[in-house]
């Protein structure tokens, strides 16, 4: 198979498979006995205190004319048709403070004090349960909505026995429901396993923040549908949603900040921190009680605005460039397709007041799939991304080792000691002696003895040179019989004792085992000497010196035999 | 690897607890739904008849099911006290149980009737028995009828309160598992929908379906085991299945993990091993489906089978490990292996704990209310998931790892450090190569005259560089394609695919060219070299080693033309001086 059919095949099966598991799943949906009953019309609506002429909820069109500080009462006759067990009813409220009378007896009240307060009214989803004593009683449903332009300060108004109303509930809300739940669970446990690698890989902060975001968003989803009540506590479910928005902002920005290593673009970093800092203004004037979310809600529809033109922006110029790595764009690629959807989503519910929030609309599929799409990247890039960084990074640094040490003797290669000569002249006002060290006879060895014999004379030498220079010094074979040191401290007699100490112990080897005679010329030249920055020429003063010491060997030896 | 400060890893190691700590929060009563009335658990004052004798005044957990044979009932007795419920309800969750309860005498709720009659098995479910009327006492009586002859019956967790109250309670303990489950259920979901990008573009390894199986396995496992099957799905057929074959296809799943995950010979055990474990939930569902054996039934079979299996897995990993670090090679580490063992040794600590939680309940504090459940299960398979997930990334890592180190290593392994030029090895691998060929190729021999004078006068220093400016122009007058190689000190080679005879002289004069302006320039040392080529079709039959020894021959040929011609000049230049008495005749070779 060539990449090319590859990569055509993959996705053919990724989507056959998703659909045979959504399809089978889809058949997991309520069966038709479920008895529940939308009480949608029937009602007498009055805005206050004028009948309307339909008795429809979703027909009742001036929704959009009821304003601060109006009052909607919905009221019906609720008869015993459904003969259920445990009567209940669901419905959900939007900015608005309510009561519930069964009969003039007060079943529920929700926010009243706060509305008298004129607080931030929050959403919810209200499961009312009534006595089975309700026959022939008059229901009504007393709104106090304390936002404009809002449609459907009361939505679907569900009624049942309570379990198939619970049912009901949760099976139409089961995607963001399991959606949200996911990603809550899957953004912790990556946060913690990435913090974790965090203290060893500094490099994955993108990691740690993409988490962050993925566990932001499955907690803001659950609160977008009003359906923490399942699970938990749903009093500060709207609280939650904003907040979880209005940290989900930055966040944003870090990564893209982080992949893009823009942080310290003047541009960028204005734009962002000025978005940051908005976020943070907004939920302090929340939590102060000076502006509450919803009244600020277009500053930061604005905001969500230009992070999806930055993001925007990023990928265009990404496909133009090719400058991302490959994980960085999948990452970028999973920002940008919630952010497209969150702002259109926001667009369609500020001018056209459509009923987005509701289950099984076009745009509650979008939404949900959209976070989920995220996880999805988030979790292509740990499968591709990170393991492949991860790898280069170990095998760098096996390599390092790999490609700086001599393999014969260990000790570190030519190429390390150019490289340390390098550094060693950007140190300025450092003294340092460089040795240049020759070993003696190693071509004579090599060429009777057999290159065996040369080895173990290279690594009995080597292994000599290790021992004795140990401290503040590092030793390098940079060629075949050839040797240097660089020590950083010691003065002229530390460095003599330490060749003397050196030779001494070769010729003690010499006596010892007595296959080949161990001998070595040697020079140094101190930086001092030389007077310049330039490794180099120290390093020729101290060869020139070698030379000098393996001539007069040389001198001697030949001389010896003649006297 | 850049050293952190134990400092800094302490700090980051506290920030990383934040996030189990906010896990314990999420999962403790803070959160919880406020309850308007409070809830009586009906756990004692029980007036209880089984086998025709009847005990008084006992508590719930104290009866034992257990002993109960197929169609015969026990029967348990309250008073219920007076409330203000709005809507007074008792729950209480049952399987294998058929249910009757009534009211003061009057029957007011019954369950599983038409099942047990028509021989199929009983769901398990949580019921909701409606009282009426919630002010006065009332007597109520429940009569529970085994449905199987099995041990593992199930009742608990009564309760007496408002029906809205009772479905906030029943999340008191379980919303942790619940996002635990419906986690490894669309993490599994998930994977296998990317199953076919991981396996066909990324890696051959299919390790990672299966993780997606035990996932799926565990998260509908918990999920069912919890109950919350009764909130989400409202078809009872749906649960028989569910209870129970995500429970017998887990040891399947974690064979197969652990042998597509392991580089090891799968071997007759281990086939035996997976075939067993895949063929008993098949056989189970068929038996089921037949309505000869209730899948409820095979629990027993299924948990030797789970035990024996795990037993296996653990000792075969332990027993991998140890062989791998025994054997242990420089690329292949065992980190992702370990942390597998770390995941099963989690996961078998933790169904060790509830396991003996559930006996210290039963036998020893005489309750069997396990409003617990298998907590320790559900996060013990969360730790499993996320080690497999982890054990997945190290292992892509590894394989991506010793790929690259090869090739890297190649890399270093077959270039000369000095020149940068092919090295001795790689020189001889391609003549190798080439000797097996049928391809036409042509191969220079060179060598670089006076290395050992450079050496010696000037050091090596200055060698190094007389070998590199040499190798230099060696890249600029052979063709882009050809590889260059340094055989020994002064030993190169240029091996060209094609008959390049006809080019060759023009190469070489590029080559004298760019020697003669060096020369020009350099002072210090002055290059000259010998070379010969020879081409494999005319030069031999098979071995590219024998077309590098005319080649090499050839060279020596000039090489000798070289000497001759310099010692013929010193001669010519003693003997002009002998007979003319003048000197200095200039040659080209420094000595």
């Amino acid at each position: 198979m060539t990449m090319k059919t590859k990569i055509i095949i993959a996705p053919i099966l990724s989507s056959l498979i998703a659909i045979v598991i959504f399809t089978v799943l889809h058949s997991f949906n309520l069966s038709e006995q479920m008895r529940v009953s939308y009480l949608n019309d029937g009602w007498n609506i009055y805005h206050n205190s004028v009948l309307q002429d339909t008795d429809n909820l979703t027909e009742f069109e001036s929704w959009k004319t009821v304003k601060q500080g109006d009052e909607v009462i919905l009221e019906r006759v609720m008869d015993d048709s459904y003969n259920t067990i445990f009567p209940a009813l669901i419905f959900k409220t939007e900015f608005a403070a309510m009561e519930v009378y069964l009969d003039d007896k007060l079943i529920r009240s929700w926010c009243m004090n706060k509305y008298e307060n004129t607080d931030f009214i929050l959403n919810r989803n209200h499961f009312i349960s009534f006595a089975r004593s309700f026959h022939g009683e008059t229901l009504s449903i007393h709104l106090y909505p304390t936002a404009n332009g809002i449609e459907d300060y009361c939505n679907d108004i569900v009624f049942g026995d309570y379990s198939s109303v619970e049912t009901y509930v949760i099976n139409s809300y089961a995607y963001p429901i399991i959606v949200g739940m996911f990603l809550i669970v899957f953004g912790a446990s990556l946060l913690f396993i990435s913090i974790i690698f965090y203290s060893f890989m500094p490099q994955i902060k993108v990691q740690i923040y993409s988490s962050l975001l993925c566990l932001l968003t499955g907690v803001w989803l659950h609160s977008f549908y009003d359906v923490h009540f399942i699970f938990m506590n749903d009093m500060h479910t709207t609280i939650i949603g904003f907040s979880m928005l209005h940290i989900m902002v930055p966040i944003a920005y870090l990564i893209i900040g982080e992949i893009r290593k823009y942080l310290n673009k003047k541009a960028f970093n204005i734009i962002a921190y000025t978005s940051m800092a908005l976020c943070i203004l907004l939920m302090l004037l929340h939590f102060l009680h000076i502006f509450s979310f919803i009244q600020t809600l277009p500053v930061f529809m604005v905001m969500g605005l230009v992070l999806l033109v930055i993001v925007f922006y990023e990928f265009i110029m990404d496909t133009r460039k090719h400058e991302l790595e490959k994980g960085s764009r999948i990452i970028l690629l999973s920002l940008f397709v919630p952010t497209l959807w969150l702002i259109v989503s926001g667009i369609i519910s500020i001018f056209n007041h459509g009923n987005f929030e509701g289950s099984h609309t076009p745009i509650y599929y979008i939404i949900v799939t959209s976070t989920m799409i995220y996880a999805m990247f988030i979790m292509i890039y740990y499968l591709t991304y990170v393991t492949e960084s991860y790898a280069l990074q170990r095998e760098y640094e096996s390599l390092e080792h790999l490609a700086y040490a001599d393999g014969l003797t260990d000790l570190p290669n030519r190429s390390l000691y150019e490289k340390d000569l390098i550094a060693l002249d950007k140190e300025k006002n450092v003294d340092y002696c460089i040795i240049s060290l020759d070993l003696n006879g190693l071509k004579d060895i090599n060429d009777t003895m057999g290159h065996s014999y040369g080895d173990s004379l290279i690594k009995d030498f080597s292994s000599t040179l290790k021992r004795c220079f140990v401290e503040n010094s590092t030793c390098y074979r940079i060629g075949g019989d050839e040797f240097t040191v660089i020590a950083k401290k010691g003065s002229k007699e530390d460095i003599e004792a330490l060749l003397n100490k050196l030779s001494g112990s070769l010729h003690a080897m010499n006596i010892i085992s007595p296959k080949y005679t161990r001998s070595v010329a040697y020079g140094y030249a101190f930086k001092h000497e030389c007077d310049t920055n330039n490794s180099r020429i120290v390093y020729l003063l101290a060869d020139k010196r070698m030379y000098a010491m393996k001539r007069a060997q040389h001198e001697k030896m030949n001389l010896l035999p003649r006297v | 690897m850049k050293a952190i400060s134990p400092f800094r890893v302490m700090l980051i190691m506290l920030l990383a607890m934040l996030v189990p700590m906010a896990m314990v929060i999420f999962g403790s009563s803070i959160v919880n739904m406020p309850i308007e009335h409070d809830i009586v658990y009906l756990d004692d004052n029980w007036t209880v008849t089984v086998h025709d004798t009847t005990y008084s005044n006992v508590f719930i957990s104290d009866v034992n099911f257990q002993t109960l044979k197929k169609g015969e009932s026990v029967t348990l007795t309250t008073v219920l006290p007076a409330s203000e419920f709005e809507l007074p309800c008792i729950s209480f969750s049952s399987s294998m149980f058929v249910i009757d309860a009534y009211l003061d005498n009057k029957e007011i709720y019954s369950f599983g009737h038409d099942y047990f009659d028509a021989g199929r098995m009983v769901p398990d479910i949580i019921h909701y028995v409606p009282i009426t009327d919630g002010t006065n006492s009332h007597i109520f009586t429940l009569v529970l009828t085994s449905s199987e002859n099995s041990i593992f019956t199930k009742f608990g967790g009564i309760s007496f309160g408002d029906r809205q109250d009772l479905s906030y309670d029943f999340m008191r303990f379980k919303r942790i598992p619940l996002f635990i489950s419906v986690f490894l259920f669309v993490f599994s979901i998930l994977i296998l929908i990317l199953v076919p990008y991981l396996i066909i573009i990324q890696t051959r390894d299919i390790s990672i379906m299966f993780s997606a199986g035990l996932s799926l396995c565990l998260g509908l496992y918990i999920f069912t085991y919890n109950e919350f099957l009764t909130f989400y799905v409202d078809k009872l057929y749906l649960h028989a299945y569910l209870n129970y074959l995500p429970l017998y296809f887990i040891p399947f799943n974690a064979i197969c993990l652990y042998l597509s995950s392991m580089d090891r010979k799968v071997e007759w055990i281990d086939v035996v091993l997976a075939t067993v474990n895949f063929m008993f939930p098949i056989g189970a569902l068929l038996l089921h489906i037949s309505n000869l054996v209730h899948l409820c039934l095979l629990l027993s079979t299924s948990h030797i089978i789970i035990l024996i299996s795990s037993v296996y897995i653990v000792i075969r990993l332990i027993i991998d490990i140890n062989n791998n670090i025994r054997a242990h090679s420089d690329y292949n580490s065992n980190s992702s292996r370990t942390l597998l063992l770390v995941g099963v040794f989690i996961m078998t600590i933790c169904a060790l704990i509830d396991m003996l939680r559930l006996y210290v309940r039963k036998y020893y504090l005489g309750t069997s209310n396990d409003s617990m459940g298998i907590v320790a299960v559900t996060y013990g398979s969360l730790a499993l998931v996320l080690c497999i997930i982890v054990n997945y990334f190290m292992h892509c890592m590894e394989h991506i790892n010793s790929k690259n180190v090869k090739a890297h290593l190649q890399g270093l392994a077959y270039s000369d450090a000095l020149t940068g030029l092919a090295n001795r090895a790689r020189c001889e691998q391609m003549l190798a190569e080439l000797s097996g060929s049928k391809k036409i190729y042509t191969i220079v021999s060179l060598d670089l005259d006076h290395l050992k004078q450079v050496n010696d006068s000037l050091g090596h220093h200055e060698g190094d560089v007389f070998i590199q400016g040499f190798a230099d122009m060696l890249v600029k007058a052979f063709p882009k394609e050809s590889l260059i190689g340094r055989m020994g000190g002064d030993e190169f080679i240029v091996i060209m695919f094609g008959d390049h005879t006809e080019n060759c002289p023009t190469y070489f004069q590029i080559l004298r060219d760019a020697m003669d302006e060096q020369n020009s320039k350099e002072s210090k040392f002055s290059y000259s070299a010998s070379w010969g080529f020879a081409v494999s079709s005319m030069d031999s039959k098979g071995s590219a080693k024998e077309v590098y020894m005319v080649a090499d021959s050839r060279m020596y040929s000039m090489k000798q033309r070289h000497h001759n011609a310099t010692i013929k000049r010193i001669y010519d230049a003693i003997s002009s001086a002998l007979v003319e008495e003048e000197g200095g005749a200039d040659n080209d070779d420094e000595n």
